[in-house]
């Protein structure tokens, strides 16, 4: 079976790499996987799997962890982002998983989202929130970072710990921890099957990655039916009722864009593929725009499973080789990490960096016509926050 | 021995200050005059109105004279400017003698040798400041006397800046009448005057925050390991509020100066701040939230290019001693939070400790380059004696 060489999972802090080496062993295809972390001891090492580990901040924390500070997970990577390049290479797009909540997973997420991006990367964020029981400060650093994914990723999926805790159905702590970085992994190895392995209507990077270019947010959703009857309305209902594809109010919250994903083994029938689209269709809006793709394996005759993201957004994807020229700028400042966070948004559709300001065509000002401060090709004397594409409330 | 006193001029981007000082009793340099006034004719720290920078120059030494007592009739002057750069370079000097012991005089050859780098002619040299030795492949040496081995090197940093703009900025000095006696880099002058010989042992940075300029320079084990000047200061941000909110330059000024913050504060970004009725103004509001992210986001970057700079140089983990800030931005609120978050250290605001006599005035950090030019005043007058002249000693004074 083929490794998807433009396609790269990166794990992110503690949490991460353990979601990352969960993905992995479900996964029994060949992923190309990178764990990030400062601490030593998350240590993914390469093994059997495949999977490659990057210690960060390292000179600065000596393989000890941040203490939980996010501020210090953010120093870490930029320490070490030119140590990311070599995995970089060739790659069109990341899927990243992170445990919001403490130091590295918050503080690097966002940097390394950022930089990929600044790098015509496409990227695909899952970020698990902490349990409530965790304790308010855990749930608000959570909750502060939450604005920089979404600013940074392509498609941000967030994943409440107490949402899949509630799916998995145990109340013991550990079956639940453990029960939700099960399902969460299930859905995203189940995704990676299904774009290594051949099938009848395949599913492949590309489709994926124009789909999470314009999405913005989403939703993940899994299910699997190993009855002998009635497989796929079984699986229809299973999804309407999947806490992570829930809204505010009653059954899914809608989404633009649906990307299904079926693997099943050689006694797949079509009527059910038939049964099963007309399902999910029926729990979307008609307007939705829906993807799918199948997969036939023998090793899962007699269950279908199927694993569905819903996107918030959908537009028309850009053409191959689009680059954003204005990705070099697109930093947003230190304070992002911040309380006052939320004051800083960067506008989606990257490459386009709007403002709301109405003055000269260069931004330059006071400083038109005086010698430019270019640094690293970029007009320092345009204001920072116009470059960043910040708007202004006046 | 009765020294002289010694006259330093700064033509900044926001003001001009013109400084006396005389030794004390104790042998410590005091100021006994201070003047400043407005810069009208200066931007990015380079001259783009002779008259007014002139015009600018002549008042402060007015008010300065009065208040010293005394006349001025010559003065070390500071540069600084995006156009200042410093230029890493070594220098290598084969042992020649029999026992291959290097001795004095080797040590002398290679610093005359190091003294005369190739300069493009466009150029003008301020500083030369050596770094440490290496004896064949052993690095880091700091008295090579005495030691035995075939290849003497020797590191250094040239400070050199354009030479028509330094031309420049001594004709307005020579027009009224003055005699320049050396041009010194702001970075190097702050330097000398806020920064303790510990610090510079165990890794400092320095940051001047100028209004048109921002200047870094690393020191680590008393040498200097990296100089950076950026043609971006206070009045940058300055720009950006104007830009930001559509509101006059001078308006601008004063919200900065009066509700500015280098970070976003959660509690006072929720108010408004009002900016009162003025001839040809109307009153209205502008977000404090607003402000804030505005000024964020310049300093935020102004930071990380120094850290990134740092970094590629490797000299991120050397700053034992902190960050340092000087010049007028220092004073901006914030500001020093934002830079121990940056640079992932201490940092703190330095202010003239070399030199007495400045403690007693508004924002202290922000005469830090004028402290410094007369306490290299005061000490090339102890070296040389008070009637031999300064010349080329400023270049060579650092660092050893």
């Amino acid at each position: 079976m083929k490794m998807i060489s433009d396609l790269l999972l990166i794990g992110v802090g503690g949490g991460g790499c353990t979601l990352l080496r969960s993905i992995t062993e479900k996964a029994n295809v060949a992923i190309k996987a990178l764990g990030v972390d400062t601490d030593a001891a998350s240590n993914c090492e390469s093994g059997d799997n495949g999977v490659d580990f990057l210690l960060i901040g390292g000179a600065r924390f000596s393989g000890h962890g941040t203490g939980g500070d996010a501020v210090n997970g953010r120093l870490a990577v930029q320490d070490d982002f030119k140590n990311l390049d070599p995995f970089l290479e060739n790659i069109r797009m990341v899927v990243v998983v992170t445990s919001l909540g403490a130091g590295t997973g918050g503080g690097s997420t966002p940097e390394i989202l950022k930089y990929c991006h600044e790098r015509g990367i496409t990227t695909l964020c899952f970020a698990t929130q902490p349990f409530e029981f965790e304790g308010p400060s855990r749930c608000e650093a959570a909750q502060r970072v939450m604005s920089l994914l979404e600013d940074n990723a392509d498609t941000l999926v967030t994943i409440p710990l107490d949402d899949l805790h509630a799916q998995s159905g145990s109340d013991n702590l550990q079956l639940s921890k453990e029960g939700a970085v099960e399902t969460l992994s299930a859905g995203i190895s189940l995704m990676w099957r299904m774009l290594c392995m051949p099938g009848y209507i395949q599913l492949d990077v590309e489709r994926l990655r124009s789909m999470v270019v314009s999405g913005k947010t989403g939703r993940l959703g899994f299910a699997l039916c190993a009855d002998e009857m009635d497989r796929a309305p079984q699986i229809v209902e299973q999804l309407e009722d999947f806490k992570l594809l829930q809204g505010a109010g009653e059954g899914v919250a809608p989404a633009e864009s649906l990307l299904v994903g079926i693997i099943a083994g050689d006694d797949l029938l079509l009527s059910e593929i038939a049964v099963l689209m007309n399902g999910i269709r029926e729990l979307y809006p008609n307007s939705s725009r829906v993807e799918m793709g199948t997969v036939q394996d023998a090793l899962f005759n007699g269950r279908i499973e199927v694993v569905l993201f819903a996107f918030d957004n959908w537009a028309k994807p850009v053409a191959a080789g689009y680059v954003n020229v204005a990705a070099r700028l697109d930093q947003p400042p230190v304070a992002d990490i911040l309380p006052a966070a939320s004051s800083v948004r960067k506008i989606k559709g990257k490459g386009k960096v709007k403002s709301k300001l109405s003055f000269g065509p260069t931004g330059r000002g006071k400083f038109q016509n005086s010698e430019p401060t270019i640094y690293d090709g970029v007009d320092l004397d345009v204001p920072a926050y116009i470059r960043y594409g910040i708007n202004i409330e006046k | 021995m009765k020294r002289d006193p010694v006259a330093a001029l700064e033509i900044g981007t926001s003001r001009t200050v013109v400084c006396v000082g005389e030794p004390d009793d104790n042998g410590r340099m005091r100021v006994t005059g201070v003047g400043t006034y407005p810069t009208t004719g200066v931007r990015k720290g380079q001259i783009i109105d002779f008259k007014q920078a002139s015009n600018g120059v002549e008042s402060a030494r007015i008010e300065a004279e009065d208040k010293a007592e005394t006349s001025i009739w010559q003065a070390l002057i500071s540069a600084t400017g995006g156009h200042i750069e410093g230029k890493s370079y070594d220098q290598v000097l084969p042992i020649e003698a029999s026992d291959k012991i290097v001795c004095k005089a080797d040590m002398s050859e290679l610093d005359e040798l190091l003294s005369m780098p190739p300069m493009d002619p466009e150029k003008v040299l301020l500083h030369s400041l050596y770094q440490s030795y290496s004896v064949d492949d052993q690095y880091g040496i700091a008295n090579p006397e005495g030691m035995k081995c075939n290849m003497l090197k020797r590191s250094g940093i040239n400070i050199q800046g354009q030479k028509n703009r330094i031309d420049n900025l001594k004709r307005v000095v020579s027009d009224l009448k003055m005699d320049v006696i050396d041009v010194a880099f702001d970075g190097v002058s702050a330097s000398l005057s806020v920064l303790t010989a510990a610090q510079k042992r165990d890794g400092v940075l320095l940051i001047d925050l100028g209004a048109g300029t921002t200047t870094a320079m690393t020191f680590y084990g008393q040498l200097i390991s990296d100089i950076f000047c950026l043609g971006v200061g206070g009045d940058h941000i300055t720009h950006d509020i104007a830009t930001g909110f559509n509101i006059p330059v001078m308006r601008a000024e004063e919200v900065k100066c009066n509700h500015g913050s280098a970070l976003v504060n959660i509690e006072e970004a929720k108010g408004r701040i009002e900016l009162p009725e003025e001839v040809g103004f109307d009153n209205r509001t502008i977000s404090a939230k607003s402000l804030q992210v505005i000024i964020n986001a310049r300093m935020d970057e102004l930071f990380k290019i120094i850290r990134s700079r740092l970094a590629d140089r490797e000299l991120l983990y050397q700053l034992g001693a902190g960050v340092v800030l000087t010049g007028g931005g220092a004073y901006l609120r914030g500001v020093t939070e934002l830079a121990e978050r940056v640079f992932g250290t201490s940092c703190r605001i330095g202010v003239p400790i070399n030199v007495d006599g400045f403690e007693n005035l508004d924002k202290p950090a922000s005469f830090a380059t004028i402290a410094g030019l007369i306490k290299y005043g005061f000490d090339a007058n102890n070296l040389l004696g008070a009637k031999s002249g300064f010349g080329s000693i400023f270049k060579n004074i650092f660092g050893r």
